[in-house]
């Protein structure tokens, strides 16, 4: 690696590609990358949300192999593949995909703009279940720009956070509002990352991954919005809100599009489920959102009247089950039931 | 010099040091009085605007790049530059922040810059303040700008240039906000030019490990006055490339006892030789 010789910035722990390219670019001579292509958007939001729920694939620039920059990167500054490989290893957990990756996390840019100048985007905040900052443990943000439109995303997403009429007071409010529910949906998240961490030796990482992203799927379905602080459903997928595509669409696709909130709730009410979050502890949540599910019980009672919804979470849940995570977990006897009849 | 490099890598060298690359500041009681004056405001606690004035060639940006470098956690520094859109005072200086971004214009200044001022950029430089106005169009409204800028809610402290008679004008006019005029001088005392000679070579010896004697200056003039910076600094440039690519003529023995004493400036078309002959063999 010849990045001493020509005195490039090295990758911070859990720096996305791309804001390290952009950093990369920020203090090159002649920038790699150009300004150019921020003033064409590639596509209107909608049209990025048809195209994305349709199946087809955006390429991202936070992977190696589909970053159209890392040719000429590596030609310039003398860059080996083996060493690119090792900085920025592919995503170890299921990820955010490109066109609706938009999280970040306030305090963290600000503090990396007033070590180097320039914020710095984290790999952690492409990851579905992890909605809340690991360092700060507080909720991240949607930005007001998306991921995919800007190459400097990170700065972007910092100056609109700032600038952006209302923006901060409304996510600062969101913040404080809920801070009893992010605490426990905080310690959720470590909890269930420590279960990943233990998954990895036996194999069973992915399974023990997919388990909890198909309950944070139920907690997303209609049955559930009620309980959900209405600004968890501002900007869904950028400027569009919760579309209702169907019980499958619903289901399978519109956690990718939530924002940071709805995926927070999401993972609050399954830790309910999974029995991580007592009822007693639930319970004092109950101020901040009065419709919210304490009880194990009132968690799942609310898919009563939805039979087919049920019918595919055990469906899904009993692909995934592990010695980490099984429906044995969960208590729910119209659960355990409906995955022995199919 | 040292005999081990090669005309490759000299040439290189002399390119670094005709584009002014070797970074030689020379520091004489009139000039320190000026960073003197730089370092007070950089300490103070009290927003205001600072204007430095001075002849061409007075050495005005390097000694703003000499302070933004040394105070870098805490300095903005706006520079001309092209913008494919016309961008007002406020919005130049979030992009001097992030040269390589896009952001919309700002008619107040924004939050983010408020923010940026918290985490301790608390300095403004806007070198050659009449070019950055030119580029924009922004002469009538540059100090109303400026004016947001240095109150609240930033509290910027604002240091500028400009050579503009119209600039200055108005600069001058300026009444609600706290102003400081710094003259600069580029004058060194005559008793001083040998040492900026020797500074100037050690400078370059040490950072691009040659070894060019000072000496090679002497016998090409004669400096009996005071002498503008900018001009001892471009004539040492010269010498300093000749000697190092072998371009001066040696004296030959008769000629060095005929000029008696040694001199240290040259005559101006004499300088104009050596350096069109540099930069012919550098450049071309």
């Amino acid at each position: 690696m010849k990045s001493k010789k020509f005195s490039i910035p090295q990758p911070f722990p859990d720096e996305t590609l791309s804001s390290w390219m952009w950093r990369v670019n920020s203090t090159a001579t002649i920038p790699l990358i150009s300004h150019e292509r921020f003033s064409s958007p590639e596509g209107e939001i909608l049209e990025r949300d048809e195209q994305g729920l349709r199946g087809e694939g955006f390429a991202d620039r936070d992977v190696l192999s589909e970053n159209r920059f890392i040719e000429p990167l590596m030609r310039i500054f003398g860059i080996s593949p083996e060493w690119l490989s090792k900085r920025f290893p592919a995503f170890s957990q299921l990820s955010i995909p490109i066109q609706f990756r938009r999280a970040f996390c306030s305090e963290c840019l600000m503090e990396s703009f007033q070590h180097v100048g320039i914020p710095v985007s984290k790999v952690q905040w492409c990851y579905l279940a992890k909605p809340m900052c690991e360092l700060h443990g507080v909720p991240l943000h949607d930005s007001t720009r998306l991921f995919i439109e800007h190459d400097d995303y990170s700065v972007q997403a910092l100056v609109s956070y700032l600038d952006d009429p209302k923006f901060k007071e409304t996510q600062d409010h969101v913040r404080s509002a809920g801070r009893l529910t992010h605490s426990l949906a905080f310690k959720a998240q470590q909890h269930f990352q420590r279960l990943v961490k233990r998954a990895r030796k036996s194999g069973d990482e992915l399974k023990v991954q997919m388990f909890m992203i198909t309950l944070m799927r139920t907690m997303m379905m209609p049955a559930y919005h009620h309980a959900y602080p209405n600004v968890a459903f501002h900007n869904w997928g950028g400027t569009n809100p919760y579309m209702g595509l169907g019980i499958h669409a619903d289901f399978f696709l519109e956690i990718y599009r939530s924002t940071c909130l709805a995926r927070i709730h999401a993972l609050y009410f399954s830790a309910i489920a999974l029995g991580w979050i007592s009822s007693k502890q639930a319970f004092t949540t109950t101020r901040e959102c009065y419709f919210a599910p304490w009880r194990v019980d009132q968690v799942w009672s609310r898919l009563d009247s939805y039979p087919s919804v049920l019918r595919i979470v055990a469906l899904e849940l009993k692909n995934y089950q592990t010695q980490y995570l099984n429906l044995a977990d969960l208590d729910s006897p119209a659960l355990n039931r409906m995955s022995y009849d199919e | 010099m040292k005999c081990d490099l090669s005309l490759r890598k000299r040439r290189e060298i002399a390119r670094a040091v005709l584009e002014g690359l070797h970074g030689f500041q020379y520091y004489w009681p009139e000039r320190n009085e000026v960073y003197n004056a730089l370092d007070a405001l950089a300490q103070a606690k009290e927003a205001k605007l600072v204007m430095l004035s001075g002849q061409a060639g007075a050495g005005i940006s390097s000694i703003l790049e000499a302070f933004a470098s040394k105070y870098h956690g805490q300095v903005i520094l706006v520079t001309p530059r092209v913008y494919s859109e016309r961008l007002n005072m406020i919005g130049q200086v979030l992009h001097a922040i992030f040269p390589f971004s896009e952001f919309r214009n700002h008619n107040r200044v924004p939050d983010s810059l408020i923010a940026f001022r918290k985490g301790g950029r608390k300095i403004i430089i806007f070198d050659d303040l009449d070019i950055i106005t030119n580029q924009n169009n922004m002469h009538e409204v540059a100090f109303d700008q400026l004016n947001q800028l240095v109150g609240f809610p930033g509290y910027f402290t604002v240091i500028m240039s400009t050579r503009c008679k119209k600039l200055m004008r108005d600069y001058f006019a300026i009444k609600r906000t706290a102003t400081t005029l710094i003259p600069v001088s580029g004058l060194v005392p005559a008793s001083c030019t040998q040492d900026v000679i020797n500074s100037f070579f050690e400078r370059c010896n040490q950072q691009y490990r040659t070894n060019i004697h000072p000496s090679c200056m002497a016998g090409l003039g004669a400096p009996e006055a005071d002498m503008p910076i900018d001009r001892i600094v471009f004539e040492c440039e010269s010498v300093y490339c000749a000697e190092l690519l072998n371009l001066i003529p040696r004296a030959s023995e008769e000629e060095r006892k005929a000029d008696g004493k040694r001199c240290l400036s040259i005559a101006q078309e004499r300088v104009s030789q050596i350096r069109h002959t540099v930069e012919c063999c550098v450049f071309i």
